[in-house]
């Protein structure tokens, strides 16, 4: 693999021009702490709660932590810092007090690491408020997203999938153009098309990616949009780009209740933007991950499942009008 | 004790290990494994002073506790593997081992997390008034934890029968545990000033001794117990994947440990050949390997139910 991978550079700019950022993590990298020292990149025992709760005191008085919790499961060992703690502080303080710090952790995504490994929790985060949600949808998005992270005011947590960091990552679906800065809160188009509209979000944006290529052999164009955040979630900017009068399918990989695409659906429904016949959920099941790769089977919606959703069923989304 | 019988139960452990490595190697794990190689001892050690009534809580590197604890090896396997008729369905997999009929009371992939379930169980023995003790391992990665000091503390002054068996190893995945710590678990643990006893952990009857003494003050109400027990991982933290991880431990440390492996220093001690037993454990591990390969995989059926009981009944899990 010749290409570097863009979240690497955009975290090495960062550090290159942030003097005051610091990177803490239970494993760090002996080149970058070669180049940028141990005093910022902070070798740490398992103590997420109290990580967490540093980089925020770090945050306050005026620096900023990357926090590396490596398994966005492991966060969970912090939630009283992120949920109490980090995401109130603006708010509390009346805006006497930002919390710059951003948080990275991986979700899922074809490890089969098990339910305690596993989780993709922008639903759940996104209901905190105080926080930004990023969620990647290629390795150009952590690129980009991490980039505006880095130089964002407030807490940012980014869920990265696996996937964007596979061996194989280079040959995935990539959408951005560019690893340049990326807005938070603004959907991007991440293909054009004048059929349907498929909205996604992290690992459903490749999945949807992959989907599309199918259906245009079926002569079927479908539109997909990124959503890039969970939080803020670009409700008008979505219900500006579907197509006009056409399906839209919303794929979540988590289950239906409670969840952000579900909010979506309801307000591309409420403004018009679909008719209520025209707009279809896909989403994971409700259970925590198994690890046997037989029990995977069906629970995601992948790539199989949006095709099938589009061409397979009785009444084919596309004929619907 | 018995010296042959704990070789031949570490023996079983390494093989069965070592087995596990290779399919890995060739794709047929799924998800990662902890290898116990190399610390076969401490769980043998440890296990052989349990009474079959008391409940042991285990972490991610759980093969060895499991298989120590009298779990099925044949179940464990297919459990690993994610074939049919394992432990836990498939659902488990290598980090999350869990037999109610052996009390094996889970495995946890989130570092220290064990350490307060097992006090529970421990304070659940100490009211059911049999004289039971609760036992639970850890790396040494988890005394990082603020979850094992409130643990620690919550046992010490509820004086629960609960025994810690610390598995200093040296390392917490690929960071050295002295590049993030200002003491060793036994300081920590003395400083604490908890009753504690530092073995070496790669020396069965060693370990089998410090465990019986520390369950008996435990069952005697003499409250937690630490062990911390010295030892070494012979083959890596983990492996994800059909490639084990580039070697990231200095060369010279690892022949050092290498050079004291726990069946090595077991074998000194027996005085028959072990030739024959070895061909016959590794007959019997190779036999476990081909039925669980051979076994299919589970109902994929499965996958969506026993979230809860109320998602079974409204088959909410589809
Ligand atoms: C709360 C939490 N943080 C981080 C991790 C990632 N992790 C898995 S194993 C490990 C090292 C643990 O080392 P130690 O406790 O010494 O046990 P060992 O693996 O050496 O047996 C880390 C950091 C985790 N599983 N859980
Ligand atoms: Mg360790």
């Amino acid at each position: 693999m010749s290409r570097r991978h863009p979240a690497g550079e955009a975290i090495r700019e960062a550090f290159t021009e942030q003097p005051t950022l610091s990177h803490f993590s239970t494993y760090q990298q002996e080149d970058l702490v070669a180049q940028y020292g141990a005093d910022r990149m902070v070798r740490m025992p398992i103590a997420e709660n109290a990580m967490l709760g540093m980089a925020l005191g770090m945050a306050l008085v005026g620096r900023r932590v990357l926090f590396s919790v490596n398994r966005v499961a492991f966060l969970f060992s912090a939630f009283d810092q992120l949920v109490n703690q980090v995401a109130t502080w603006r708010y509390m303080s009346d805006g006497q007090f930002s919390v710059p710090l951003v948080i990275r952790g991986l979700t899922r995504g074809g490890e089969h690491l098990g339910a305690q490994h596993e989780h993709v929790p922008y639903g759940l985060l996104s209901q905190i408020p105080g926080l930004v949600v990023a969620v990647p949808g290629s390795p150009n998005a952590v690129g980009g997203l991490l980039r505006t992270a880095l130089g964002h005011p407030d807490p940012v947590v980014v869920l990265e999938s696996p996937r964007l960091f596979a061996p194989t990552w280079a040959e995935l679906p990539e959408p951005e153009p560019s690893a340049a800065a990326l807005p938070f809160g603004v959907a991007g188009l991440a293909r054009p098309g004048t059929d349907l509209t498929l909205v996604a979000i992290g690992n459903t944006v490749i999945e949807s990616l992959l989907a599309a290529r199918r259906l245009a052999e079926h002569g079927i164009q479908a539109r997909v949009v990124d959503l890039r955040t969970a939080a803020p979630l670009d409700r008008d900017g979505v219900a500006a780009m579907v197509v006009p009068d056409r399906p839209v399918i919303l794929v979540d990989e988590q289950s239906r209740s409670g969840s952000v695409l579900t909010d979506l659906a309801y307000h591309l429904v409420r403004t018009g933007a679909v008719r209520p016949e025209h707009v279809e959920l896909l989403t994971g099941a409700p259970v925590p991950a198994p690890v046997s790769a037989a029990l995977l089977d069906g629970l995601l919606p992948d790539a199989e499942r949006i095709v099938r959703a589009v061409i397979d069923t009785p009444a084919p989304l596309t004929q619907r009008r | 004790m018995d010296l042959l019988s704990a070789y031949r139960d570490m023996l079983t452990i390494r093989l069965f290990e070592e087995s596990l490595l290779r399919c890995a190697d060739q794709g047929l794990v799924p998800g990662t494994i902890h290898p116990y190689t190399g610390q076969e001892a401490v769980a043998v050690g440890v296990l052989g002073a349990r009474h079959p009534a008391e409940w042991v809580v285990s972490f991610y590197r759980c093969h060895g506790h499991a298989l120590a604890a009298g779990c099925s090896p044949e179940r464990v396997m297919r459990e690993i593997l994610g074939r049919r008729g394992g432990l836990c369905g498939g659902k488990s997999g290598s980090m999350h081992l869990a037999d109610r009929a052996n009390r094996l009371l889970g495995s946890t992939s989130i570092v220290a997390a064990q350490l307060p379930v097992a006090a529970g169980a421990a304070m659940a023995a100490r009211l059911d008034g049999a004289g039971h003790a609760a036992l639970v391992f850890c790396g040494d990665g988890a005394l990082g934890a603020g979850g094992a000091y409130e643990t620690l503390s919550i046992a010490a002054a509820q004086r629960l029968p609960l025994l810690v068996v610390c598995e200093d190893n040296g390392w917490q995945d690929q960071t050295a545990s002295e590049w993030v710590r200002h003491l060793s678990p036994t300081e920590l643990v003395g400083g604490l000033n908890l009753p504690h006893v530092q073995v070496d952990g790669n020396d069965v009857e060693a370990v089998r001794d410090a465990a019986t003494d520390a369950l008996a003050a435990c069952r005697a109400g003499a409250g937690p117990q630490v062990i911390v027990a010295r030892t070494y991982l012979r083959d890596f933290h983990a492996q994800l994947g059909e490639h084990p991880p580039p070697p990231y431990r200095p060369e010279q440390e690892r022949r050092r440990w290498a050079a004291r492996d726990p069946l090595t220093v077991a074998a000194g001690r027996i005085p028959t050949d072990l030739t024959s037993l070895h061909a016959e454990v590794a007959a019997e591990i190779d036999a476990l390997l081909l039925a669980a390969l051979a076994a299919g995989e589970p109902d994929p059926a499965t996958a969506t139910t026993g979230v809860s009981v109320t998602a079974d009944l409204i088959g909410a899990g589809r």
